[in-house]
């Protein structure tokens, strides 16, 4: 489970090193007078939020069991179905 | 008339008359499916809360927790992208040109330019239900000579009044310059009238063989006529009707 939570860590860093890159290309192309700065900062707010909300979720969670548990699997599943 | 500085290299000393995005309601479809997109997820939990609770205190809790900020981090940068595509997609008209861009993503930009004196042809489009609702639509420009190409900016509002401006710059610009009874050639350039009025077309490659130009005059007849009807084809590149009519290869 480690290994996902890895594969978690290391896309958010690729997302965020993209996303401000990207925040500087917009930057660049503004207009005067236009209303970027306000979509931008709304922006980076809502990831800023989620980004914060899932890693609070995922701190709350067990990560040191197995990732493949298949036995445990099919009794949620007979249980729940 | 809006003033507005849009810094394109090489036209930033030409005055901006019309400065436009697209329609709003042309994003209706994106902001639809957007909303969609964020639903989903929803309400697949919603129905797993019901119909399998028991992956709520599983491991499974963990994926399905990271599928979800992964899904959602992914939508809004889209959600973001589509918004750039719209914002930043503009059409303006300055005094001399027509400038199309399209932005293609965030990190792509195609500009595209035409003359106001080489359009030929402007026509409005407003097809729909939204469209007529809200007076969007596509205006489709034409540019003149052997290299024609059409323009389409697509989902403008008020289109017939923009196409009418349109055409309404390119004649006075033709007016202004003095061009009014001019031939736009193929790859002819453009002169103004004679001292005696009369209009002139010149032809880039007859000046390039013979050094002349020619005087336009319809009336005039050809000075290489092509041969009559019933005139044998007796040279590469003339065919007499009679030999059309035969059929078969023709040789040019």
């Amino acid at each position: 489970m480690i290994i996902l939570l890895i594969a978690f860590l290391l896309f958010l860093f690729v997302y965020i090193i993209f996303n401000v890159y990207a925040i500087i290309r917009v930057w660049a192309m503004r207009l005067p007078g236009d209303r970027t700065h306000i979509v931008l900062i709304f922006y980076m707010v809502v990831l800023t939020f989620v980004i914060s909300l899932s890693l609070f979720i995922i701190s709350t969670l067990n990560w040191k069991s197995n990732f493949f548990n298949v036995g445990d699997l099919l009794s949620y599943a007979k249980i729940s179905f | 008339m809006p003033k507005y500085l849009f810094k394109i290299p090489g036209h930033e000393d030409q005055e901006i008359v019309w400065f436009t995005r697209k329609h709003i309601m042309s994003l209706l479809g994106s902001i639809l499916l957007i909303i969609f997109l964020f639903l989903i997820p929803v309400a697949f939990g919603i129905v797993l809360w019901y119909k399998a609770n028991s992956i709520f205190e599983s491991n499974l809790l963990n994926v399905v927790v990271i599928l979800a900020a992964v899904y959602y981090l992914v939508i809004i940068s889209f959600t973001f992208t589509i918004w750039i595509n719209y914002y930043y997609d503009v059409f303006i008209i300055t005094d001399q040109e027509i400038i199309d861009i399209k932005q293609e993503g965030i990190f792509g930009r195609k500009i595209n330019e035409v003359s106001i004196l080489r359009i030929q042809d402007v026509s409005a489009q407003v097809k729909g239900v939204l469209p007529t609702l809200f007076n969007y639509g596509n205006v489709v420009a034409e540019s003149a000579g052997e290299n024609s190409q059409t323009y389409i900016i697509e989902d403008v509002p008020n289109p017939m009044k923009m196409a009418n401006k349109i055409m309404t710059m390119h004649n006075e610009q033709v007016a202004r310059e003095d061009r009014a009874f001019e031939i736009i050639t193929a790859e002819g350039d453009l002169r103004k009238n004679s001292a005696n009025g009369q209009p002139q077309s010149t032809a880039s490659f007859g000046e390039m063989n013979n050094g002349s130009t020619q005087t336009y005059c319809p009336p005039c007849p050809p000075s290489n006529p092509v041969s009559g009807p019933e005139s044998p084809s007796n040279s590469e590149g003339n065919v007499s009707k009679k030999d059309l009519d035969k059929g078969g290869e023709v040789k040019f």
